[in-house]
């Protein structure tokens, strides 16, 4: 009786040791990624190890500019009145959904009639677009290119058409208009920063070995996946990259390349995704072949929409270094310098590059991403 | 001594053996997955192993799974192209019944009965109004995306109960539930093809449809069969690819469709009707899907995978020809 009786008392001693010992190492886990948390870039303490990692392959300039006065909600604005039109590349897209959802909240603020249009991320799509556009005649216009090249002839159109034009999120390969987009190479740099700062706290003694969830034939991308490796390698020059597989960029297709990926290369303790959906297809791919731990390695993405936030903040999840994409900045930003355009106040060489802001993995940072870029 | 084969007999054993064409054409396909198989073994020690063929299979399940429906439709001389609409749009319906707090089981139903209800649209129209099936599938496409998009406009689903990853990560006797589901799916369909009446209808409609009804088969009511039945696999893939993934997403399965008629043609089913196997579209769609993996584990670079994915599939189109047309022939001798 009093065997059975200390046993069981062990046995819970055991259990709830154990238990505290996850949640302990769970909180260290979550801990380690807030405390080697920064906001700055890092520089390479061996430069040999990232002289090969191409720089702006997408050709993106101005990267000094800072967003400033743009990102702030005026009082008065001339676009009151007006008659706008706003594309987006697809409102299937979390990102562009939320985009128009700002852009409506802004349209009820400062009464102006705006007209939604969807690119479905199609380039036959955005070239008709463009014509319902001109055809829509507004007072401006605040256009989501498809892409880089293609879209200089479709701004030119409108511009021809005499409507006053912006560009954000992807840059037209010329200076037509004046335009918003970001620093897709140094955005995910902080990425990599903050990741290798994790990964050296968390695995003092494991050599990292990369993979990444690409998407190869988007520029725009390139600069992502360049920018974490350039950011990772600066602190971490021994990390191996093992493989770079095409995930899509949506959900079903990372997936599966993820799972290859694992496969090819089970050593793997360290993946990129180039966005949202390509970490959810690892995270997926991860839980597949029962490595979904904190324990396995790191994983980091950039975007910030809501899913992947519920990663962050998951202290069994390896999601540990994210930056947002913000669709607030981007449809202020677009807002404002299309209201400069209308007054004349900005032109073609006008550019504002909102930032890629890394976002700390607290319950208050995460909180507070989504409060302003994702309001419910 | 009377098992002992003289040339008559071998002959006749070798009459017997063609006569069974379907056979002979499976293996040819069977051929070419295995060859393949063998390139990537020698290629990467990465190939053959139970855990990548595990990974193989689970990520060609929603294919096979569609895939069959879709060959029976194909059998019958028609086409479904809204099956990677309906993926989606059974993925954000059960996500979104999931969240409310319907219970799992319940949500995956309505979310494959919505497919079959979908499937039934496109019979109705396809086989009551005589409209083309390509321009009528490819409109209910439109339809069934918008529809994902409407129920989910955020795009991915959060919110989810636990038990949502269930039919896409657990295992049944060590398989993953994905396979287990797809092999289920593809008995049913074999047994209905190879052994049923209804079976033997779909066949006779495709090779010669005025000659079907001549015989008395209801054209009508088979075709809205195959459309339901369609939709409703389809609708199942995306339940099993939304549970796998861990999300009810509007954004799964662009393309789907696609992947689908390539693994029934490349199975040997016949894109004029009349001819088909289940067996041999499931081949197909393990082609398609050790292929990607073969060239993801190989480290070939993605670029040069859209080439080798093609040729591969190309090549592969060639050889089980030349084998039908090799086992045509040597009917015609024998």
């Amino acid at each position: 009786m009093t065997w059975n009786v200390l046993t069981r008392a062990l046995r819970g001693s055991a259990v709830l040791l154990c238990t505290l010992g996850a949640q302990a190492a769970a909180e260290t886990a979550v801990e380690t990624a807030a405390s080697t948390f920064s906001t700055d870039l890092c520089e390479p303490i061996d430069k040999a190890a990232v002289a090969d990692i191409p720089g702006a392959v997408s050709g993106f300039t101005g990267y000094a500019s800072a967003p400033g006065m743009w990102l702030t909600e005026p009082e008065a604005s001339a676009l009151t009145g007006k008659r706008i039109a706003m594309s987006v590349m697809s409102l299937g897209h979390p990102y562009f959904q939320a985009i128009a959802n700002h852009w409506e909240t802004l349209a009820e603020k400062y009464d102006f009639e705006l007209r939604v249009f969807d690119g479905r991320f199609d380039a036959g799509t955005v070239q008709r677009m463009v014509d319902d556009i001109i055809s829509y005649a507004p007072d401006g216009v605040a256009f989501a290119p498809l892409d880089s090249a293609a879209s200089v002839p479709q701004v030119k159109r409108m511009l021809d058409a005499g409507l006053k034009v912006v560009t954000y999120n992807v840059q037209p390969a010329e200076m037509v208009a004046p335009r918003v987009f970001a620093n897709d190479f140094d955005g995910p740099r902080i990425v990599g920063c903050n990741l290798a700062r994790y990964f050296q706290a968390k695995f003092p003694e494991r050599d990292p070995v990369i993979g990444i969830v690409d998407q190869p034939e988007l520029l725009q991308v390139q600069d992502r996946k360049n920018g974490f490796l350039y950011g990772f390698l600066s602190l971490m020059p021994e990390a191996r990259v093992a493989q770079a597989v095409n995930g899509g960029g949506v959900i079903d297709k990372a997936n599966a390349a993820a799972s290859d990926l694992l496969q090819a290369h089970p050593d793997i303790n360290v993946i990129f995704g180039i966005n949202n959906d390509s970490s959810l297809g690892t995270v997926a791919a991860l839980k597949a072949v029962g490595k979904y731990s904190d324990e396995w390695g790191a994983l980091a993405s950039v975007d910030g929409s809501e899913p992947i936030m519920g990663e962050l903040g998951n202290p069994v999840s390896p999601l540990k270094a994210e930056s947002g994409y913000g669709p607030y900045d981007f449809s202020l930003a677009a807002f404002n310098l299309l209201a400069a355009t209308i007054e004349g106040e900005a032109d073609e060489t006008t550019q504002v590059v909102v930032g890629y802001p890394p976002i700390i993995p607290t319950e208050d940072g995460i909180e507070s991403w989504l409060a302003q870029q994702y309001p419910r | 001594m009377s098992d002992v084969a003289t040339p008559h007999s071998t002959a006749g054993m070798g009459q017997k053996f063609l006569s069974n064409r379907n056979m002979v054409l499976t293996a040819a396909t069977l051929a070419v997955l295995v060859l393949m198989c063998g390139v990537f073994a020698t290629l990467t020690d990465r190939f053959l192993t139970v855990s990548n063929f595990q990974n193989v299979m689970r990520n060609a399940a929603p294919v096979i799974i569609a895939s069959c429906g879709m060959t029976t439709v194909m059998i019958a001389r028609g086409l479904d192209l809204s099956v990677g609409s309906v993926l989606a749009a059974s993925s954000v319906i059960a996500g979104s019944l999931a969240v409310a707090g319907v219970p799992l089981y319940l949500a995956f139903l309505l979310a494959v009965l919505f497919g079959a209800a979908v499937g039934a649209v496109n019979g109705v129209i396809i086989a009551g109004l005589a409209v083309s099936p390509i321009i009528v599938t490819l409109g209910m496409l439109n339809i069934a995306r918008g529809a994902a998009y409407l129920i989910s406009p955020s795009a991915i689903l959060v919110g989810l109960p636990s038990g949502w990853s269930f039919l896409g990560t657990a295992k049944v006797l060590g398989l993953p539930m994905p396979i287990v589901i797809a092999g289920i799916v593809v008995a049913v369909f074999y047994v209905m093809t190879s052994y049923t009446t209804f079976g033997k209808r779909i066949y006779a409609i495709g090779g010669n449809e005025e000659a079907a009804r001549l015989s008395g088969i209801n054209i009508k009511r088979t075709l809205l069969w195959l459309y339901v039945m369609c939709g409703m696999t389809a609708a199942l893939a995306g339940v099993v690819l939304s549970s796998r993934v861990g999300s009810g997403d509007p954004n799964i399965g662009v393309g789907f469709e696609l992947q689908v008629i390539a693994a029934i043609i490349i199975g040997g089913t016949s894109l004029s009707g009349g001819e088909g196997r289940i067996l041999g579209t499931v081949i197909g769609a393990l082609i398609i899907g050790v292929l990607a993996n073969g060239l993801n584990l190989a480290g070939v670079e993605p670029f040069w995978q859209f080439v080798a994915q093609g040729l591969v599939l190309i090549v592969a189109i060639i050889v089980d020809r030349l084998v039908q047309d090799g086992v045509l022939k040597m009917r015609k001798g024998a």
